[in-house]
C-alpha cells in the first residue's frame, strides 16, 4: 500500500522528531511511504478563523500532492477531521473525493491496519492520556464520556502493546485543553486557563509522560508546563511506538 | 396581524423533514417494578410510607386534609372555601395518584378530582397514596396510559419540591410540599 | 463595544470563583452522565427526539394551526405574537383588560427575550419572578447567567447580603437551606397577592392542545393554580405532533439537564379552570426567519436543557453573562448571529470546537458544525476584514512549497512560528501563559530529505 505521510506545519517545523517517529514507524509496519516535500498545511487554521474561501487555494495544494496515494496519513487528528469534513467548498473531483475518504489520523490509520504487527517496544513510565478533541469526537477514535456507555480510548487500547506503561487516568479525560488553533491567541486567557487546568489534571495523576495523537494539543500544553517550570514530558504516541532521538 | 404574518412566512419557505418517526420503548412484561419504583422514589427524596409512618404523620400535624379513596382518614374539611388563596395553611394533605412510574418515581395525579388544583401545590406537606398494582416501567407505557386520562390538568409528581439555586447545594421544600410521603 | 474575549478575561481575574463555577458545572455533566446510563436506548431517543423535532419543524405551519384548535376546544384563548413587542403587547392587553396589578412569574427565556419585565415595570406592574435563582437575580437587576441554574455565578455570601437587604433576614447566616426558607416564605405572599401568572413553556402538544412546563421547585404551579389569569408563552418551536412524543422529551430532558430522571413537577395544562381565564401567546420573534436559514434550521430543536452550558470547557471558564446574549453558551453562540451578525461576530468563536455540546445535546443539533458555519459568514460579511489581509496571506505562503520552506526557516530562526502564522503583528500573546517549544535545528523535510528510504 502506497501511504503519503503528511507532516502539519508545525510539527514539520516545531517537532520534526514526531514526523520521524511516525515515518519510521509506518516503515517498520512495511508500508510504502512518501512525504511529498511539497506539502504544506491542511488550510484549517484559516478555515476556522472564517476564511474558508481564503483556504480552498490550500486545498487545492494538498489535494495535489496527495491524490496519487492509497492512504493518506498524518500525526493529527484536528487536520485530519479537517481534510474529511471541511474540503467541501471546493470542486468534489475525483481526486477530492479519493482525499477525503482515504485520509487518516495515524491512531485511526493503525487501529484500522495496523495494531497487530505493532513493532515490540517497552518503556518503563506512568503515562497520562488525551486524545485530541478532533480525534475523538470529530473522527470517532474512541468512545467519548458523552455519550451513553463506558468511555474507551484508542490510544490505550494501541499503547496496551507497549510493555512496561502504568496508566493513570485523568479526572475529566475528554476535556479540551484549550489549544483550539487560532483560539488559542483569540481567546488567549481562557485557553491558558483551560491547559492550566489539564495540567493540574495531568500533575494529580503523578503521570510522568503526557501521551497524545495530536501534537497541537501537546505543543500548547508543552508550552504551559514549561511555564510553571514542570519536568512532566509530553509525548506523541508515534514517539512512543517507534523511538527516535529527541531534536534530531 | 401576527397569525397570518407567521403563517405566510411559515409557508413562504418550505422545505421538506423527515417522516413522523414511530417508535416503542414500552415495557412488554417489566419486572420488580415496585423495587424500581421504591428506589427511584427515594432517590428524588420521596419517603415509603408504612401504616404506622401515615399515623405518625397525621398526629403530627393539626390541619390534615384527606382526599384519598384509598385511605381511611377523617381530616378537616374543605366545606366554605371557595377561593384556591385560601387553602394557605394546609399541614398535611393526603390524595389518591393514579399510577407510578418505575423509572423515575413520579406519580400521576390527576387533579379533576380534587377541588382545587393548588392544592398538591400548596400544602406544607403531601401524601399521595396508589396501588401496587398500579405501576408502570417507563414513561412510555406512562403516555400510554394518560392518552385514555380526560383530564384538565394532570401532573407528574417525582418529590417533594425542592431547589439547588443557591450554589448548586439541593435543599427540600422550595415552593411547594416540604415532603412527599408515598403510601401503598 | 462589549466581546467575549475581554469579558471572559475580567471573568477569569477571580481564579476561585473560576475554579468554584467550572467545578459546580461540570458536577451537573457528571450526574448528567451517570443519569444517561441508566437508559440503555438513550442514543436511539436522541435521534428520535432529533427526527421528532426536523419532521415538526418542517410542518410547522400545520401542526400550529392543530394546536391553536385544540387548545381553543380546551378553552383557552390562543393569540399569535410576530414578534417581542407584539407579544408583550398582546400580554399588557389581557393584564389591563382583567385590572391586573400583581403577577408572578415562573421561568421563561422567551420573556426574557422579549424584555418582558422591563417592559411591564415601565408601566406599573408589579412582576415578580418566583423561581429562587431568577428571583435572586431579578433583585440584583441582573439577566440570568444559565439558562437552567439562572443564578449559577452567585456565592451563597453574597446571596446572604442580596437576602439581608431585601428580605431581612438574619445576618451571618448563609446556609442555602436557611436562605431559601426565607425566598419561600416571601415568595408564598406574593402567591397569595398575585392576580395573574405568566409561565414558559416547555412542550406544546399539537394533537391535545395541551401545554408541558417542567419545574423542581412547583412555582409554576402555585402561579397557575392560584391566579385567575394565567398567560402561557411559547415559542412557535416548542410543538411536538403528539402527546406519546412527550415520553421521549421528558426522558431527555431532565437527565440531560440537571441528571435527575425527571424534575419534580411535570405540569399538563390543558383545559381551562371554572372560573379561571386561560391564554397561550405564540411567539415567532425571528423562528420562522430561522427556519428558513438551512444550515441553522436544526438550532430550532433546543428544548433548553443547558447540557450544551454545563458541559463547554469555555462556558465553565467564562461565565454566562460573558456571552452578552439572552442565551448563553454553545446554543446561545450559534442563535445569536441570526438575530444580529455583527453585534454576536465574537460568540461563534468562543469555542476550541472540541465538540462535546454536539454529543451532550438531546436533540443532537450539530453545535460544533454550526459554530463554524457563521464563523464562514461572518467573515463574508466583512465583519473580520482586519484579518482577511493576514488569512490572504498565509494561504499564499501555504499553497507555495518553496514560500512556505523559507518561511518556516525564518520562523525557527525566529521562534516566532506559532504567533505570527496565527495573527501577524500579537505574537506576544502565546507567550504570556505559555512557552515557545524549543526551536529545533532541521525540519522534517530537512530531515526527510537526507534519509529517505
Amino acid at each position: 500500500m502506497r501511504v503519503g505521510l503528511f507532516i502539519p506545519c508545525y510539527i514539520d517545523q516545531f517537532y520534526p522528531e514526531v514526523g520521524i517517529a511516525t515515518y519510521e514507524l509506518l516503515i517498520k509496519l512495511g508500508y510504502d511511504v512518501t512525504a511529498p516535500m511539497s506539502a504544506t498545511c491542511c488550510g484549517q487554521p484559516m478555515a476556522n478563523s472564517g476564511f474558508e474561501g481564503e483556504a480552498k487555494k490550500v486545498y487545492h495544494h494538498f489535494v495535489d500532492d496527495f491524490a496519487e496515494f492509497d492512504a493518506i496519513v498524518m500525526p493529527s487528528g484536528s487536520c485530519t477531521m479537517h481534510v474529511k469534513e471541511h474540503y467541501t467548498n471546493i470542486n468534489q473531483t475525483k481526486d477530492v473525493r479519493h482525499v477525503r475518504t482515504n485520509t487518516y489520523d495515524l491512531v485511526e490509520f493503525l487501529i484500522k491496519h495496523g495494531v497487530k504487527k505493532l513493532p515490540k517496544v517497552e518503556l518503563k513510565a506512568k503515562v497520562a492520556l488525551h486524545t485530541g478533541c478532533h480525534s475523538l469526537r470529530g473522527l470517532g477514535i474512541g468512545h467519548p464520556s458523552e455519550l451513553y456507555g463506558q468511555p474507551t480510548s484508542a490510544l490505550r487500547q494501541i499503547l496496551n502493546h507497549v510493555k512496561g506503561l502504568e496508566f493513570v487516568d485523568l479526572d475529566r479525560p475528554d476535556e479540551c485543553c484549550g489549544f483550539g488553533g487560532t483560539f488559542a491567541v483569540t481567546q488567549e486567557a481562557i485557553s491558558v486557563k483551560m491547559g492550566q487546568d489539564k495540567v493540574e489534571d495531568v500533575k494529580r495523576t503523578g503521570a510522568e509522560i503526557l501521551v497524545s495523537n495530536d501534537m497541537s494539543c501537546l505543543m500548547h500544553i508543552e508550552g504551559i508546563l514549561r511555564k510553571q517550570g514542570e519536568k512532566i514530558k509530553i509525548m506523541h504516541i508515534a514517539q512512543i511506538l517507534s523511538p527516535v532521538a529527541e531534536h534530531p | 396581524m401576527s397569525r397570518k404574518d407567521i403563517l405566510q412566512s411559515l409557508e413562504s419557505s418550505p422545505f421538506k423533514g423527515p417522516a413522523l418517526p414511530d417508535f416503542n420503548f414500552g415495557v412488554k412484561n417489566p419486572t420488580n417494578l415496585l423495587e424500581r419504583f421504591i428506589a427511584s422514589a427515594k432517590a428524588s427524596a420521596s419517603h415509603i410510607l408504612e401504616t404506622n409512618d401515615f399515623n405518625d404523620l397525621t398526629a403530627k400535624y393539626s390541619r390534615v386534609i384527606n382526599l384519598s379513596n384509598q385511605i381511611n382518614y377523617k381530616g378537616l374539611f374543605l366545606d366554605g372555601i371557595n377561593s384556591p388563596f385560601e387553602l394557605n395553611d394546609i399541614d398535611l394533605l393526603v390524595i389518591d395518584g393514579a399510577f407510578g412510574v418505575a423509572e423515575n418515581g413520579a406519580i400521576w395525579v390527576n387533579t379533576d378530582v380534587l377541588p382545587f388544583r393548588v392544592l398538591p401545590f400548596i400544602a406544607e406537606h403531601l401524601v399521595i397514596c396508589i396501588k401496587k398494582e398500579n405501576l408502570v416501567a417507563n414513561m412510555h407505557d406512562a403516555y400510554a396510559k394518560i392518552q385514555s386520562d380526560d383530564y384538565g390538568f394532570g401532573v407528574f409528581i417525582a418529590g417533594p419540591s425542592k431547589t439547588a439555586d443557591i450554589e448548586q447545594s439541593l435543599v427540600i421544600g422550595a415552593q411547594g410540599p416540604r415532603s412527599l410521603g408515598i403510601l401503598f | 463595544m462589549t466581546n467575549h474575549p475581554k469579558n471572559a478575561e475580567e471573568f477569569i481575574k477571580d481564579t476561585d470563583r473560576v475554579d468554584w463555577h467550572d467545578a459546580a458545572l461540570w458536577h451537573v455533566r457528571q450526574k448528567r452522565d451517570i443519569a444517561v446510563d441508566t437508559v440503555p436506548e438513550w442514543e436511539e431517543l436522541r435521534n428520535i427526539a432529533a427526527q421528532i423535532k426536523a419532521h415538526t419543524l418542517a410542518n410547522l405551519r400545520s401542526y400550529l394551526l392543530d394546536f391553536e384548535q385544540n387548545a381553543m376546544a380546551n378553552g383557552v384563548e390562543v393569540h399569535w405574537a410576530k414578534d417581542a413587542e407584539a407579544h408583550n403587547q398582546i400580554v399588557l392587553e389581557i393584564l389591563q383588560r382583567n385590572n391586573v396589578k400583581k403577577i408572578v412569574k415562573s421561568k421563561s427565556m422567551l420573556t426574557e427575550e422579549c424584555g418582558l419585565n422591563p417592559f411591564l415595570e415601565g408601566r406599573d406592574f408589579e412582576i415578580t419572578d418566583t423561581d429562587l435563582g431568577e428571583r435572586i437575580i431579578q433583585m440584583r437587576q441582573e439577566p440570568p447567567s444559565h439558562i437552567v441554574l439562572p443564578a449559577i455565578h452567585i456565592k451563597k455570601e453574597e446571596v446572604g447580603d442580596l437576602f439581608r437587604k431585601e428580605l431581612g433576614a438574619e445576618p451571618g447566616n448563609n446556609d442555602p437551606a436557611y436562605l431559601t426558607n426565607q425566598a419561600r416564605i416571601h415568595l408564598r405572599e406574593k402567591f397569595l397577592q398575585c392576580d395573574a401568572a405568566i409561565t414558559g413553556v416547555n412542550f406544546g402538544v399539537a394533537d391535545t392542545g395541551e401545554v408541558v412546563v417542567c419545574t423542581n421547585e412547583g412555582n409554576a404551579d402555585l402561579g397557575v393554580h392560584l391566579a385567575p389569569i394565567t398567560i402561557h408563552s411559547m415559542g412557535i418551536e416548542k410543538l411536538v405532533p403528539r402527546q406519546k412524543d412527550l415520553a421521549v422529551f421528558i426522558r431527555l430532558l431532565a437527565r440531560s439537564a440537571t441528571g435527575q430522571p425527571i424534575t419534580i413537577y411535570t405540569s399538563h395544562h390543558k383545559k381551562t379552570a371554572k372560573g379561571a381565564e386561560k391564554h397561550i401567546v405564540l411567539v415567532d420573534n425571528g423562528r420562522s426567519k430561522r427556519l428558513a436559514m438551512e444550515k441553522y434550521r436544526s438550532s430550532l430543536q433546543c428544548i433548553r436543557c443547558g447540557a450544551c452550558m454545563n458541559t463547554c470547557p469555555i462556558y465553565r471558564r467564562s461565565g454566562g453573562h460573558s456571552y452578552h446574549f439572552t442565551i448563553p453558551g454553545p446554543i446561545g453562540s450559534i442563535l445569536a448571529p441570526a438575530t444580529d451578525l455583527k453585534a454576536y461576530s465574537d460568540l461563534p468563536f468562543a469555542s476550541t470546537l472540541c465538540g462535546s455540546c454536539g454529543d451532550v445535546c438531546p436533540v443532537k443539533i450539530d453545535i460544533p458544525n454550526q459554530l463554524y458555519l457563521w464563523r464562514q459568514e461572518i467573515a463574508e460579511a466583512g465583519a473580520l476584514e482586519g484579518k482577511r489581509k493576514s488569512m490572504k496571506a498565509a494561504s499564499k505562503l501555504l499553497a507555495s512549497p518553496r514560500s512556505y520552506r523559507n518561511f518556516g526557516w525564518l520562523m525557527r530562526l525566529g521562534l516566532r512560528f506559532m504567533p505570527n502564522f496565527l495573527i501577524i503583528n500579537r505574537y506576544n500573546v502565546w507567550t504570556k501563559g505559555r512557552d515557545l517549544p524549543k526551536p529545533p535545528k532541521q525540519s522534517f523535510k530537512d530531515w526527510y530529505k537526507k534519509n529517505q528510504r
